[in-house]
């Protein structure tokens, strides 16, 4: 056995255990190297928006009676408060971007921690990278203490822009810095969560699923506090974070909240770690039928049963938001009632009017919401692309099915299928209906243009990319003078389409003239054209998306400015929503993540 | 000899399914053991309560005098490991990928690196995702290879390669043996554990229905003879251990149980025999008679006990 002695000895005896955390340090780095492009876009975008609220509100509110009317018109708007913050700051110019702002980029910071912690644990361990990994010197822990590590570096990384990034936009640096750090705390929350969520779940999208329900809840938990004033803030990550007051009380005791909570989670991730099997979630799954159903025979039986989870979830989330939104409807007239800064501003106002009007953006909202699972269910059709399941589908010779179409044609009617399960969600899901339906006839437009790449990675961009302003086109269509359009206008406009602050968007009075009936001619004076002028001037020569393909045709043959849609407002350039010519992935693009952190506030 | 992988009565369940079922497994250090069975049987699920990827519910494992779950960490710096099912991170290259899983495991040899990449003749600047499941199999297979680990596990390591690239992969394990490590081959296809096994423990449902070299499995079967003899061989039939018995052209084809072979040919000779060629028993058939009853479906079905193990 003389070659036996070319074998180096065994590094130490084998009943010595390894640090329980080797590997973590490669491990991050590692991470680090594949999200060197992605986490910097992250961290821009965030930036990005804070920096444009700043410097867009100071150059509205550089008089102290715009502020006034600003502070009345905020201060008593349910709506406003449930969408943005705390009423708090807002004498200055510095609370008011603030609480314009720091809802939507907590959000965004959420996001960005979801899919970071997500993507470097269960989306590996669900693809086998995992088992791989883990069968080199690398503890058990160490996958899910890079991750958790990466997105804390993240986190703090996009505090840190936030706060340097608005100092020198021109507001106080400690209330700049705190409000980054109110974000960070915010992500790092979330961090934890999912760090907890991936232990929970065995597959990657409930996870998310579940992160995203939390963030919702969260949310509503805080508008609920925000709006009666009273101690439900503080059962809201999202509320502790806000509680900062940045540039107005500037308290950053909460911040310690989110610091501990965090840290909780993600204790209890590791501990759930060593209580479940290498790919498997806490719960085992249960045998399933040996034979399909007859409903499931086809490509749109299994793109509904794919979707089934999804679907259900989603109804009954957007139900309880309702409820919630509806119960709150009193408090709309108290707090009109008690401001009498209001009162001096605008007379004596119809009461009823003001509560119609915060319905109306309730809906406008459920409406977004609605449509962002439509867009998510398009874009399942793409990932099914990816892993290389849609091709069994495509192959297969079902009549009527994607085999009855010629062959070219396939892709197409697979995508359609999947969009169909989206459009379907717009039965119960007012001014999203023709959003989902949009979005819906883009998939299938798109699939039809695109039915030969099929795993190429053009349309996978394309899709990401258009499907969501095709839900704007739908929404904006047919200069139908119908309810549900008008609130789908301000949507849009509240997706960032507009530029102009919160009270502008939805103030009370705006919302009794009717919002978005005429162009804005402040911004007509200003020499700028805010984008939603243009998509309404445009809007009434649109028809109506359907099924078939020739009206989608036309829909394509459409300039791009609608492109700008959910892009949001770090791409507001008209056709361009691609930042940093990073090539778009399903599930994965930052800007596609970008619109959903729009699209979901 | 000491032993590298000892095993026995592992237990394993998922929910409602018992994946290992009292799983028994010996491996010695400096040997290449087989580990064969029919898809489901639970190769996978043992190999990974080796690594410490799954907890056992029952049962006693030691891996190079260790808890894999335990001390995964100390010992996973003494192994290397290819699964079956390779996945890789899809925007990394495959050189990439290798270093990365190398320097997890605790650095690996870069001529030896360089070597394997050209003997397998994988492009490593190609990123992952345009890699085929063979090639994705060779990057962990260089990753393993290049590596000083004392235990190799392999899980269907060649289930992507082409036959070209399969002998590419028993000439380096024949290599490894040669340098005293220890190698665990998971496989279904029998013709590779035929050409590298020392020894092989077959499963099935769970549980380990025989183990031992491939000299001692043989005695357990039989062996195929064709007979050509000057006058008609007559009574065969009445001799114990034969079977499938038929003439054709004046020559017998017969099988016959290993163990009952040296009166079926103290017979032969009282008939004048002019040819005989024996063929030793495959690993197929062995295979084949201990799974016979789950191939042949509904039909005839073997009892267990002949089987003996």
């Amino acid at each position: 056995m003389s070659a036996a002695t070319a074998i180096r000895p065994a590094a130490g005896p084998p009943a010595e255990r390894g640090p329980a955390v080797a590997g973590t340090g490669a491990l991050f780095r590692f991470a680090l190297r594949r999200d060197r492009v992605r986490l910097p876009v992250w961290i821009a975008v965030g930036t990005f928006m804070v920096v444009l609220q700043s410097v867009s509100s100071q150059a509205l509110y550089d008089s102290p009676a715009d502020l006034a009317a600003y502070r009345a018109s905020v201060g008593t708007n349910a709506a406003t408060i449930a969408l943005a913050g705390p009423p708090v700051g807002l004498d200055t110019v510095a609370g008011a971007v603030a609480f314009e702002i720091s809802g939507t980029v907590m959000l965004i910071a959420a996001l960005m921690a979801m899919f970071t912690v997500a993507r470097h644990t269960r989306a590996d361990e669900e693809a086998g990278r995992t088992e791989l990994v883990r069968a080199a010197r690398v503890d058990r822990h160490a996958p899910l203490l890079a991750a958790v590590l990466l997105a804390a570096l993240a986190c703090v990384l996009l505090a840190v822009a936030i706060g340097a990034a608005v100092t020198a936009s021109g507001l106080p640096a400690g209330g700049s810095f705190l409000l980054g750090a109110a974000v960070g705390a915010c992500g790092l929350v979330f961090t934890g969560i999912t760090a907890v969520a991936v232990q929970v779940s065995g597959h990657t999208r409930p996870a998310y699923g579940i992160v995203g329900g939390l963030f919702a809840v969260a949310f509503v938990l805080r508008a609920v506090g925000d709006i009666q004033g009273n101690w439900v803030v503080w059962t809201s990550p999202v509320g502790w974070a806000q509680a900062t007051h940045p540039y107005s009380g500037d308290r950053w005791l909460p911040l310690v909240l989110c610091l501990a909570v965090a840290a909780a989670f993600v204790v209890v991730g590791l501990a759930l770690l060593d209580r479940r099997d290498l790919g498997a979630g806490l719960t085992q799954p249960r045998p399933g039928p040996a034979t399909a159903r007859r409903s499931l025979l086809s490509p749109l039986g299994l793109a509904v049963r794919l979707q089934r989870g999804a679907l259900v979830a989603w109804l009954v989330g957007l139900a309880l938001l309702g409820v919630v939104y509806g119960a709150l409807a009193e408090s709309v007239e108290t707090l009109i009632g008690q401001n009498e800064e209001a009162l001096l501003v605008f007379g004596n106002p119809d009461v009823d009017r003001l509560v119609d009007a915060y319905l109306g953006t309730t809906f406008a909202i459920t409406a977004i919401l609605a449509s962002a699972y439509a867009v998510s269910a398009v874009l399942r059709a793409r990932a099914e692309e990816s892993a290389d399941r849609a091709e069994p589908v495509l192959a297969g010779d079902e009549p009527g099915g994607v085999a009855g179409q010629p062959r070219h044609r396939r892709p197409a009617r697979f995508r359609a299928d999947h969009g169909r399960v989206g459009g379907h969600h717009r039965a119960g899901a007012g001014g999203a209906a023709r959003r989902g339906g949009g979005v819906l006839a883009d998939g299938r437009c798109r699939g039809r243009l695109r039915a030969r790449d099929l795993g190429g990675h053009r349309s996978r961009g394309r899709a990401v990319r258009s499907a969501a302003p095709a839900g704007d086109r739908a929404g904006l269509d047919g200069g139908r003078p119908a309810p549900a359009g008008d609130h789908v206008r301000r949507v849009v406009r509240l997706a960032g389409l507009d530029r102009r602050p919160l009270p502008h968007r939805l103030g009370p009075h705006d919302a009794a003239r009717g919002v978005g009936r005429r162009p804005d001619r402040r911004f007509a004076r200003r020499g700028r054209r805010p984008a939603g002028h243009r998509l309404r001037r445009l809007a009434p020569a649109r028809p109506r998306p359907r099924l078939t393909v020739a009206p989608t045709r036309a829909l394509e043959a459409l300039p791009p400015v609608t492109r700008s849609g959910t892009g949001g407002k770090a791409s507001n350039a008209p056709g361009e929503a691609r930042p940093s010519g990073q090539p778009f992935r399903v599930g994965g693009s930052p800007a596609a993540r970008a619109s959903a952190a729009r699209t979901g506030s | 000899m000491t032993t590298a992988i000892s095993v026995s009565g592992l237990v394993k369940t998922f929910g409602a399914t018992r994946a290992l079922d009292g799983l028994d497994l010996e491996v010695r250090s400096g040997e290449v053991h087989g580990f064969l069975g029919p898809n489901g049987s639970g190769k996978s699920t043992t190999i990974r309560v080796l690594l410490g990827l799954l907890r056992a519910d029952a049962g006693r494992v030691r891996l190079l005098d260790g808890d894999p779950w335990r001390d995964a960490v100390a010992l996973h710096r003494r192994l290397a490991y290819v699964p079956g099912d390779v996945t890789l991170w899809p925007g990394i290259t495959g050189g990439e990928s290798i270093d990365l899983l190398g320097r997890l495991r605790g650095g690996l040899d870069p001529r030896r690196r360089a070597e394997l990449l050209d003997r397998f003749d994988l492009d490593p600047r190609k990123k992952a995702r345009t890699y085929s499941k063979g090639n994705r199999q060779k990057v962990a297979l260089v990753a393993a290879l290049a590596s000083d680990a004392e235990l190799l596990v392999l899980d269907e390591p060649t289930s992507g390669l082409d036959p070209l690239m399969e002998a590419v992969f028993q000439e380096c394990i024949r290599e490894v043996r040669a340098e005293g490590r220890t190698v665990l081959l998971s496989s279904h296809i029998l013709a590779e554990a035929e050409a590298l096994c020392d020894r092989v423990s077959i499963i099935r449902l769970g549980r380990t229905v025989q183990s031992g070299s491939l000299a001692e499995l043989r005695h357990l079967t039989r062996t195929s003879i064709v007979v050509e003899t000057a006058r008609p061989v007559s009574g065969l039939d009445d001799l114990p251990g034969v079977h499938e018995l038929r003439h054709e052209d004046g020559r017998a084809h017969f099988d016959v149980d290993t163990d009952a072979l040296d009166g079926v040919l103290r017979h032969l000779l009282g008939s004048g025999v002019r040819s005989l060629t024996s063929t030793p028993p495959t690993l197929e058939e062995l295979f084949l008679r201990h799974y016979g009853d789950e191939l042949s479906g509904n039909g005839a079905v073997r009892e267990p006990a002949e089987v003996r193990s």
